[in-house]
């Protein structure tokens, strides 16, 4: 198998998993849009694979309708990048006109990227119509439009990571936002090198046609997606450590907690999950952990095991409630700690029993 | 009740609570009274194990929570949140728990001791959740720079919202 080809099944495997991941964990609104720009660049590499292209097009039965596919979700995974911007402090987030204008170029662009894909002339043969007719004015501008799609989130790619790259702490966030970093900018070779081989194709010359430039341009792609994966998924290899701990101890305490809420049943919230369910339910594992482990606390609580009460603790908390109460002591004892709401000067609150 | 139906009810019900980040019990506890328009009292005091760990009591013109001083921390915060959970519900308890005491003073008495009935289901769910955002606000390392904190958050997926 050729390198390239090699690179590219790694950078699918690994977007993929990557998207997989993001949907599988509960997300703020801002990784849900992170979460929405991943899938799509995944799904743009996806039709670029030469299989799945074909496969594609033969499925539709429309000729090279696999490279609209894959450029109309590069541009809308452009479209989520400005989204993602706009949602952090800077540049974009306090320039709405520019971010509509944003919009409103990238709508433009798939549209006529779809008119030209109507125009040029296309056969179902092996090779896309980009390459078999580069250099036609008609593809060329296809493929410059192409191009621009990805500029518009490269750009939105350097103008958050970069600064943020050089603010951050040393450690993986840095690490993450340099990787994406060098991301966006490879990228930016991916377009200039497409860019130079539809304008070479237009003045007649064939420099950039042959294999190895070919298998130079995967490689750049490749390497672009390769980085972006990395680089987002490296901040995050604290919080998966935390919830493989999380895990581990949640398998850990099931003995327990199966033993304690045999004996004390009803200290459990909903139904007791399954041995089955709880090692294969990978959602919301901490908050899970929690549970058990209040459980736990409280049946051990039931049982008479959690710390001794002193000797003097012989009435529950109903009767010193009560006897508090009958004292008119509820807020002149000395133990108590009272929550006063601000700016609050009513008497004191002295109920009296019955 | 469904879990996950209690879940979504539960979170109907404290989706305009704020939370404290990081999370502060003294300040969380004061959020609550101001909101209520009453004054909130905690009482920890001795209690025997095996009896009810938390009680909510409400008063003409006041909240008092007393709590089991022998739990360990996270078992009291804990407590403490369930009887807030009843406090957000202006629950009513079904009986009479403290009988001989004047109903017109004593408004409503609540016991933390099982989550069978539909109210304590409720008082749990809340408890839990807020430890829930506890928890999320806890493990994102906080940086005082804000593209920084966006990216954080954009980044590193934090704990789950939910049980299931």
């Amino acid at each position: 198998m050729a390198f390239a080809d090699t690179l590219e099944f790694l950078v699918l495997g690994s977007l993929w998993a990557f998207t997989v991941w993001r949907f599988a964990t509960p997300q703020p609104p801002r990784g849900r849009a992170v979460r929405l720009v991943v899938l799509l660049a995944a799904l743009s590499f996806t039709f670029n694979r030469r299989e799945i292209s074909f496969a594609t097009d033969r499925l539709l039965h429309v000729a090279d309708v696999s490279v609209p596919l894959k450029n109309l979700a590069t541009v809308a995974a452009s479209a989520a990048m400005v989204h993602v911007t706009s949602l952090m402090p800077g540049p974009v987030a306090d320039r709405p006109r520019l971010r509509r204008w944003a919009y409103a170029l990238l709508a433009a662009t798939g549209v006529t990227m779809a008119v030209l894909f109507v125009l040029v002339p296309r056969s179902p043969a092996r090779g896309d119509f980009v390459a078999e007719h580069a250099g036609t004015p008609l593809v060329t501008a296809y493929g410059v439009l192409t191009q621009f799609g990805l500029l518009v989130g490269l750009a939105c790619c350097l103008a958050l990571f970069h600064p943020a790259a050089g603010r951050a702490e040393r450690g993986t966030m840095r690490a993450g936002l340099r990787l994406l970093t060098g991301g966006a900018l490879v990228g930016l070779l991916f377009i200039a090198n497409r860019v130079a081989f539809q304008v070479s194709n237009a003045l007649g010359s064939d420099v950039m046609n042959g294999p190895g430039a070919e298998s130079l341009s995967r490689v750049i792609l490749a390497a672009m997606l390769l980085l972006f994966a990395s680089g987002a998924a490296l901040p995050a290899i604290g919080g998966l450590q935390r919830w493989l701990a999380h895990y581990a101890a949640l398998r850990r305490l099931r003995p327990l907690w199966a033993a304690s809420v045999a004996a004390v049943p009803h200290v459990v919230l909903g139904d007791p999950p399954s041995r089955l369910a709880d090692l294969l339910t990978v959602r919301g594992v901490d908050l899970r952990l929690y549970r058990r482990i209040i459980e736990i606390r409280d049946a051990q609580w039931e049982l008479g095991q959690a710390q001794q009460a002193p000797p003097d603790a012989d009435t529950s908390l109903v009767e010193q409630a009560r006897a508090l109460l009958r004292t008119g002591s509820v807020v002149t004892t000395p133990e108590l700690a009272p929550i006063r709401r601000p700016g609050h000067n009513d008497p004191p609150d002295v109920p009296s029993a019955s | 009740m469904r879990l996950r139906r209690l879940e979504r009810q539960c979170r109907r019900l404290i989706a305009d609570i704020e939370v404290p980040e990081p999370f502060d019990l003294s300040v969380f506890l004061s959020y609550i009274a101001a909101r209520r328009g009453r004054d909130l009292h905690l009482h920890p005091q001795p209690a025997p194990s095996g009896s009810p760990c938390g009680l909510w009591l409400a008063t003409e013109r006041a909240d008092h929570i007393f709590y089991a001083a022998g739990a360990d921390p996270l078992h009291r915060r804990h407590i403490i949140l369930h009887e807030i959970g009843h406090i957000l519900c202006d629950h009513r308890a079904p009986g009479l728990v403290l009988p001989d005491l004047d109903p017109a003073t004593v408004a409503r008495v609540l016991l933390r001791s099982t989550y069978s009935a539909p109210q304590e289901q409720v008082a749990e769910m809340i408890a839990t959740m807020i430890s829930g955002r506890v928890l999320r606000g806890g493990t994102a390392p906080r940086t005082g720079d804000p593209l920084l904190q966006g990216l954080q958050e954009a980044l590193i997926p934090g704990p789950g919202r939910g049980l299931r």
